[in-house]
């Protein structure tokens, strides 16, 4: 223990480290930060390509005006757009415009145009994955057409802005089979993987919203094919088990639907370069002409398998001619054999990958009729 | 006492997220991290296992008290401040390199020192007090954080994002000879053990540390989330883009429910508790170290006001680090962490060689 005097005289010591520790707090100036009614949030940036040489870029912003009534139809929006010859030039060019200070971090929707996707995105997404500020977890979509006129379409539900393509892709408003989601971090996994490719969901515009039911497949830099709205869907069936999906037969010409509330599919790859898939799909009736209830239900389960078989094979056989894998069918042949080569193996046996599928569909009713 | 042992450990276990262990291992993953994890896992086990045996022989005594018992005294006054630097630059280390991803993520408009101004002398005040007020402040700390560090690695681990033929596609590389650099990181993760050097001071005289099976247990588990999480979410090789990879995997999960919907906002928060509390528990161990060179040093575990020594011990680590800061960016920075901690690991296995050795010494009479 030091003595009352000796602390005594270490006391003004402390308090001018204190003093000292104070000053230096001062060039502390806060000047990082901007109010929140100084700033524009973003809420959906498209990227497309001009057509011309010196900017080859067209940036889009969409950016939310906030409003103190939150009601279907009454958001504002501002949409601003500039042609410019790189990404962040653009979207600094568009600060030019503008009386406030830009926001990305609340951006959640990247459009990329049918002509950028077409022909390269790795600029564009390289962009997107090294700004700091921009979420991993936004989503990435393809437009039918131009990036822009999916940002400058104002759906009439929408609460506020930008909500109603939050909506269609967080998997909380409406749930789809047909729409896919993309993250952002996602579509950089792909493009960088060995035996995964990307894919986009692609958005059009129609008379009162949006209309996502299409899968383009890009191969690491460009699209190579567009999946159809009912491969779109079996590529959700057979790749994430999505419920509440479809699937169809047909019994003397008249259709058949059955509603799936339970998936399951596994599938190997074998060196021999077969892949083996089983799926099994169980459901009730939602669609039939009278009297299915009295039918023989193993014959229909066997037409339901055989047409599920059918149409997987279609699947599978274009994905393969267009020489993509959204699957990952080559990830899953590099994990399961033990080879520095595997890859290389794979690269070399894809294009000859045969398809054996199995199906199993189970009816578990015919809905409250007969 | 038990339980700050496994606080401090379960503190260095969780920082290595965000320091560059994951980015050593995750470059090492297709030649040797994968055989480095189950080595580092072994080698830090046993080295946390001997260590608090030996330890347990000298109740009440840290390791200055220690070398004092055994070595001669121009040889403790030699070492001492080695220990000292040593715990000085992890933590400082810890510190700069959290300064700098904030700054890189949250406020790119500042300058990084702006920041480091902030942080250090918060970690200066904190530094200063008792090894006392330390513990407490460690446990509340690891109360707050530890749940939801949890919850966001199980979150990971349940999340549909996540690709596990990626994680099978690493594991294969199993069978590649381990490398020193990935099995200095997969160490780092079990050296929380290493601040009972000091802490074993404030244990009483029959002091047994009770269910030291948690070590293997915890350390298993945040050692294979740490180096496969992030190739779950970001593939076998895309992983090797990112700087900060844990960043942008907290980036990649949402929790749409939550009341912050992007996890790495909770995720950093939670990560700067972690940080100013190692780099608090770091300082006032290099202090005591240093303050330990001289011979008539008394050790108090508990003190109203702190004594001025440690204000100007503290405040000159402040200085320095805060120097340091202003060369060091990510690149030097990266360099920088694979030396120290393979330097780290053989030094930290010495001093534990050197107590097992001293304590069977112990075991007949002196």
């Amino acid at each position: 223990m030091k003595s009352r005097a000796a602390r005594k005289r270490m006391m003004p010591l402390r308090s001018w480290l204190l003093a000292v520790m104070a000053l230096l707090l001062l060039p502390l100036g806060g000047c990082g930060f901007v109010d929140i009614d100084k700033r524009f949030f973003v809420v959906a940036v498209a990227i497309d390509k001009s057509g011309s040489e010196q900017k080859p870029y067209r940036i889009t912003l969409r950016l939310s005006i906030p409003n103190s009534k939150i009601e279907p139809g009454m958001e504002k929006s501002q949409v601003e757009t500039i042609e410019a010859a790189e990404i962040s030039e653009g979207v600094r060019r568009i600060k030019a415009l503008l009386d406030k200070e830009l926001d990305l971090g609340h951006c959640k929707m990247f459009v990329l145009g049918k002509k950028l996707s077409h022909d390269d995105i790795s600029d564009a997404v390289d962009w997107m994955v090294r700004r700091r500020d921009i979420q991993g977890s936004a989503y990435v979509a393809m437009a039918g057409s131009q990036g822009y006129d999916i940002l400058q379409k104002m759906p009439l539900s929408e609460r506020y802005s930008g909500n109603s393509l939050f909506l269609t892709f967080g998997g909380d408003g409406t749930r789809s089979s047909y729409i896919r989601t993309e993250h952002l971090f996602d579509l950089q996994r792909r493009r960088t993987e060995k035996g995964m490719d990307p894919y986009l969901p692609v958005i059009r515009t129609t008379g009162n919203g949006y209309e996502v039911d299409r899968l383009a497949l890009l191969d690491k830099t460009k699209v190579r094919t567009i999946l159809t709205p009912e491969e779109t869907q079996l590529f959700n069936q057979l790749d994430q088990q999505y419920v509440n999906s479809i699937i169809k037969t047909k019994l003397d010409g008249h259709p058949i639907i059955l509603t799936a509330t339970d998936i399951s599919s596994r599938y190997t790859v074998s060196s021999n370069g077969i892949l083996k898939m089983k799926v099994n799909i169980a459901g009730a009736i939602e669609e039939a002409p009278n009297n299915v209830f009295n039918q023989d239900w193993g014959e229909l389960q066997k037409m339901f398998e055989r047409d599920l078989e059918k149409d997987a094979m279609a699947l599978f056989q274009k994905i393969q001619k267009a020489g993509v894998d959204p699957f990952g069918f080559g990830l899953r042949y590099r994990a399961t054999h033990l080879s520095s080569r595997a890859y290389q193996e794979w690269l070399e046996m894809y294009p000859r990958l045969k398809f054996e599928i199995q199906a199993k569909v189970k009816i578990q009713g015919t809905g409250l009729i007969k | 006492m038990n339980r700050y042992f496994y606080y401090s450990f379960v503190m260095v276990a969780m920082l290595n997220l965000m320091l560059y262990v994951p980015a050593v291992l995750l470059e090492n993953r297709l030649n040797g991290a994968v055989s480095s994890l189950i080595v580092a896992l072994v080698i830090g086990t046993l080295l946390a296992y001997a260590s608090t045996s030996a330890l347990s022989k000298f109740p009440g005594l840290g390791l200055p008290e220690i070398l004092r018992l055994f070595l001669p005294e121009w040889l403790v006054k030699t070492l001492l401040p080695v220990y000292a630097f040593m715990w000085f630059f992890a933590s400082s280390f810890a510190l700069i390199g959290f300064t700098l991803l904030m700054n890189r993520v949250l406020t790119p408009d500042q300058p990084a020192w702006n920041l480091y101004l902030i942080l250090g002398l918060l970690c200066v005040y904190g530094a200063t007090r008792s090894a006392l007020t330390i513990l407490y402040l460690l446990e509340i700390t690891m109360l707050l954080v530890a749940p939801l560090v949890l919850l966001i690695l199980f979150k990971g681990v349940r999340s549909p994002d996540l690709s596990w033929d990626a994680i099978y596609t690493i594991a294969q590389y199993v069978n590649r000879f381990p490398t020193l650099s990935s099995v200095g990181a997969g160490t780092f993760i079990f050296t929380g053990y290493i601040n009972m050097a000091i802490f074993n001071r404030v244990n009483p005289p029959n002091f047994r540390l009770k269910g030291r099976w948690i070590i293997p247990a915890t350390g298993t588990l945040i050692l294979l989330a740490t180096f496969f999480l992030p190739i779950g979410f970001h593939g076998t090789m895309g992983v090797e883009r990112y700087l900060y990879v844990w960043t942008q995997t907290a980036d990649s999960m949402t929790m749409r429910y939550g009341f912050i919907e992007r996890v790495v906002f909770v995720f950093l928060f939670l990560y700067l508790g972690l940080s100013l509390m190692y780099a608090i528990t770091g300082w006032n161990q290099s202090m005591e170290f240093i303050l330990s060179v001289s011979k008539k040093y008394k050790f108090k575990v508990d003190y109203s006001i702190a004594p001025a020594a440690n204000w100007w011990v503290c405040g000159s680590f402040f200085v320095l680090s805060f120097v340091g800061l202003l060369f060091l960016n990510e690149r030097i920075d990266f360099e920088i962490a694979e030396v120290w901690l393979i330097v780290r690991m053989f030094l930290e296995a010495a001093t534990v060689l050197f107590l097992i050795v001293v304590s069977w010494r112990r075991k007949k009479p002196i």
